[in-house]
């Protein structure tokens, strides 16, 4: 037998006792693996039946709406299967028939953000974000994911723009606004909230903010959009016969200083406070204080048309005539609309001693202005009437922004 | 709404006899034939510094509500005659030349029932006599108020916007003693007129006189003639419509003046609280710039409502100074800002300066001011202020500042309109080029002395000046010795 091996391996026969050694090796191993196996499978088995049960659980449970045990189940049944939505549907029934907003939240946070499908639950957890939960930060961006998912979700458009106007970062909402008209998914007021993004007064924002900002999450982006709020509010308020033009404006401007100051104390470098402070600068003539508060501006300020406004007043201030050119036109870019780089541009026109253009330019920026003043003394930026909406696509039209005006134009006829 | 606007007051020399009287405008009745029952507008003779009232000796007898008053002789018989701004009906009062003035009416013209402001006469379209350009201000029947109401339904004083605007007049002085209205005719037409002030002067250095009208709340007019005489409303072309930040001001008083000495006249324009007075600087071909930042002029008048300004180097330094005369509009008796300081501010190397602390006990006080106007009544070569106040008395302002060199000018004219309102005069001392114009109008309802004085500080060297008549006569005089008042006479034979 030994020689029969060793001839017909043709080569140097194994010496036997290292053979039974390898036979044994090979044993074990296919009974480890084989338990191995066993015992997986058993796993999942029993995963499986766990899954089974638990499903079948909560079938009965929701069907017997014993929605507490439901909820516990159900989470149960999402940590034994994570990925799939039934089980956080269960979580989100019974959390809903319990009016428990968290744990209903949870639940939908969960969900996946894959496919078109997901859209109507991200939209539910969005509702909520931005309504009981209180936390409108998340809330935006469950919308931003729904937009992504679906670009045509108006519902998640409307309530990140508002958010945008809400919260005051213009850039955001220019940005949002633009992506929308992209899309064609918008509505006028998305028009209204853009055009008027340097002064916008929402009546029922400071209402919103209240709610927004808890004692417990006192946001710095809630906070400045608060007091920016209630700065413009008090701007733009009429007084009584009782108080007196002259009170009121003393109190308006007394309290708009209290705000203001107590902004630069808490939040000292924030982009918002900042951009008040270089605004009110221009607007004082302040070449000093806008080219320091320049200086101290972060990069989102490349995003920002107000910064590139001021940027080109400052170059124009200094005789830097190009530089000042290319600076409006990169705030041209980022807002096409903007009356007010309209005035500067029509300065700017002067000084280029091109007379001309500057009547154009000063005109279509005082028909900005007066715009302006129609659209703030709207009840509601939902009722802003057809003729409004004509006169908004015309001026975006002449600013150039054909998309704009191609949209604006539809709305208004629609509401014609 | 309407108590709250006027008044003013005018210079003039009624009776020739080289001293400078004072016309005052009065409240009153708003009915369109005024009241027996209220007081009269008043003109004070100016005696020897001390002022009289001779209203009733000169006959004249303006019982309406009068807002503003401008001098001007518009029949060139070498009398000032005074054109009043009233609610519900202007008047002009004719001096007679024999110590009385009589109403003069505009023959073919309908009355004007409604609200006028400021007013101004200069000789528009160049035929040797005055016409008169009138500012209106909103629609508003004093009689039958309209129902303003804020959001929540409570009654408020209108504010401007919630008045409907009103056109101006031009009255085109046919040269017979009569007048015709002609603003629509020559294109004296803007967007939302709500006239408060008016200067004509020489702004965009054509040669002619434009037409600079200041609005409560609506973009400002600029109106500029064609070869043919129309006017076209340029304000937005040339950059002196809104201030910095593209917003139509509550404007009021204007004053005019060139405060970095570039030969082209500046505008100063007094505005409501909350917007600072806005120096438009002039830059010729380059059109007009709000500099008011730029001079350091915001931060002193945010909170002032300002009225009346004049624009004269009142301390003849060689840095010009510019008065505001400041009261609100609105107060209730609840809070204490109806009554403001005056203001008095310095041109240094174009930068505003407030000096009002060391300009006397006056600029320590609060009033309710309104219309100014500068004349140098006490003859001593420097130009004193009447200021106007809503309830207190007016205030004559003797200027008693420490002064430098100076020349003053009186302009008979003979081509031209007989005060030579619209004279142009450059004045060259060493190296140092001075303009001024004796423009048509300005300042808040009032109506300054027609004279022409140059602040020239240390430099007591002999002056050149040329004059340039609103006849387009230029006449060149040199080797003036300073600190004398000249009267220059426009020749006749000249081209």
């Amino acid at each position: 037998m030994n020689d029969l091996i060793s001839h017909s391996a043709g080569s140097i026969p194994l010496p036997v006792h290292k053979r039974t050694v390898w036979l044994r090796l090979w044993r074990w191993l296919a009974v480890l693996i084989a338990t191995v196996i066993a015992i997986v499978g058993m796993y999942f088995g029993r995963q499986a039946f766990l899954a089974r049960h638990l499903e079948a659980e909560c079938r009965r449970l929701e069907a017997a709406r014993d929605w507490p045990r439901l909820l516990i189940t159900a989470q149960e049944w999402h940590r034994h299967q994570p990925h799939r939505r039934e089980p956080l549907k269960a979580g989100v029934t019974a959390g809903k028939a319990l009016r428990q907003p968290a744990s209903t939240a949870a639940f939908l946070r969960a969900w996946p953000k894959e496919s078109a499908d997901d859209v109507p639950w991200l939209s539910m957890l969005a509702e909520l974000q931005l309504d009981l939960l209180r936390q409108p930060i998340e809330g935006a961006e469950t919308c931003r994911e729904m937009i992504r998912l679906v670009p045509q979700d108006l519902s998640a458009r409307q309530r990140l723009i508002f958010f945008d106007a809400v919260t005051m970062q213009p850039a955001a909402l220019l940005k949002d606004v633009r992506d929308a008209a992209q899309s064609a998914c918008d509505l006028p007021e998305f028009y209204v909230y853009a055009f008027l993004v340097d002064g916008l007064r929402l009546n029922n924002a400071l209402e919103r903010l209240q709610r927004w900002t808890t004692p417990t999450r006192r946001q710095e982006l809630l906070m400045v959009a608060y007091a920016m709020h209630s700065a413009r509010v008090l701007e733009g308020s009429i007084p009584s016969i009782e108080e007196g033009r002259a009170t009121a404006l003393r109190r308006s401007q007394e309290q708009r200083t209290d705000y203001m100051q107590q902004l630069h104390t808490m939040f000292p470098e924030n982009h918002e406070v900042l951009a008040y402070d270089l605004e009110q600068a221009v607007q004082a003539g302040q070449s000093l204080k806008v080219a320091e508060c320049l200086t101290r501006a972060k990069p989102v300020a490349d995003r920002d048309h107000r910064f590139w406004r001021a940027r080109g007043w400052l170059l124009m201030r200094t005789g830097d005539l190009a530089g000042a050119g290319a600076a409006f036109r990169e705030a041209l870019v980022l807002h096409p609309m903007d009356w007010r780089l309209l005035h500067f541009q029509a300065d700017w026109d002067r000084r280029s001693g091109n007379l001309a253009k500057a009547e154009v330019t000063q005109r279509l920026a005082s028909r900005g202005r007066g715009l302006e003043s129609e659209l703030l003394a709207a009840p509601n930026v939902r009722l802003i009437p057809a003729e409004s909406l004509h006169r908004l696509a015309d001026f975006a039209r002449d600013c150039g922004d054909a998309l704009f005006a191609e949209r604006i134009r539809h709305h208004a006829n629609v509401a014609h | 709404m309407s108590e709250a606007t006027g008044g003013g007051c005018g210079w003039l020399d009624f009776d020739r006899d080289g001293n400078w009287d004072l016309y005052c405008v009065q409240g009153g009745a708003v009915e369109p034939n005024g009241n027996s029952f209220q007081e009269s507008d008043r003109l004070f003779r100016n005696v020897d510094g001390r002022f009289v009232d001779v209203t009733e000796e000169v006959c004249v007898d303006e019982r309406r509500y009068s807002q503003g008053v401008s001098i001007g002789d518009f029949d060139n018989d070498g009398f000032d005659d005074v054109f009043v701004t009233n609610i519900g009906g202007n008047s002009l009062w004719r001096n007679q030349g024999d110590g009385t003035f009589r109403q003069w009416t505009f023959d073919s013209e309908p009355l004007w029932c409604g609200w006028s402001s400021s007013s101004a006469w200069a000789d528009i379209d160049r035929d040797g006599d005055l016409d008169l350009y009138v500012c209106n201000y909103v629609n508003f029947d004093p009689l039958n108020p309209i129902d303003c109401r804020d959001a929540a339904g409570n009654r408020i004083q209108c504010q401007p916007n919630q008045v409907l605007p009103v056109p101006d007049h031009f009255f085109r002085n046919l040269g017979d003693g009569t007048f015709r209205e002609e603003a629509d005719r020559l294109g004296l037409r803007g967007d939302g007129n709500r006239a408060l002030g008016v200067v004509v002067a020489d702004l965009v250095g054509d040669e002619q006189p434009e037409i600079y009208v200041a609005n409560d709340a609506t973009a400002n007019f600029l109106f500029v003639a064609d070869a043919i005489g129309h006017f076209e409303d340029v304000a937005l072309r040339q950059g002196c419509a809104v201030d910095a930040n593209g917003r139509a001001q509550a404007s009021m008083g204007i004053s005019v003046g060139d405060y970095d000495r570039n030969g082209r006249l500046d505008l100063y324009l007094t505005h409501f609280e909350g917007e600072w007075n806005t120096l438009y600087g002039n830059f010729g071909d380059e059109g007009f710039r709000d500099v008011t930042g730029e001079v350091g002029g915001v931060e002193a008048t945010l909170s002032r409502v300002g009225f009346g300004t004049a624009w004269q180097d009142f301390d003849q330094d060689g840095s010009d100074d510019l008065f505001v005369a400041n009261g609100h509009i609105d107060d209730l008796g609840r809070s204490q800002v109806l009554a403001m300081s005056p203001q008095l501010f310095t041109i240094s190397q174009e930068r505003f300066h407030d000096v009002s602390e060391n300009a006397g006990a006056y600029f320590r006080q609060v009033f309710v001011g309104r219309g100014c106007a500068e004349a140098d009544f006490d003859g001593d070569g420097d130009f004193d202020l009447a200021v106007i106040h809503q309830n207190s008395a007016a205030e004559l302002l003797e200027n008693r500042s420490e002064r430098g060199h100076w020349l003053a000018f009186d302009f008979v004219g003979r081509k031209s309109n007989r005060r030579g309102i619209g004279v142009r005069m450059t004045l060259r001392q060493s190296n140092t080029t001075l303009v001024q114009e004796l423009y048509g109008g300005g300042s808040y309802c009032s109506s300054r002395q027609p004279r022409l004085i140059f602040g020239l500080g240390d430099d007591a060297a002999a002056c050149d000046v040329e004059v340039r008549w609103p006849s387009g006569v230029i006449q060149v005089l040199s080797g003036i010795s300073v600190d004398q008042l000249q009267t220059i006479r426009e020749p006749l034979n000249a081209p």
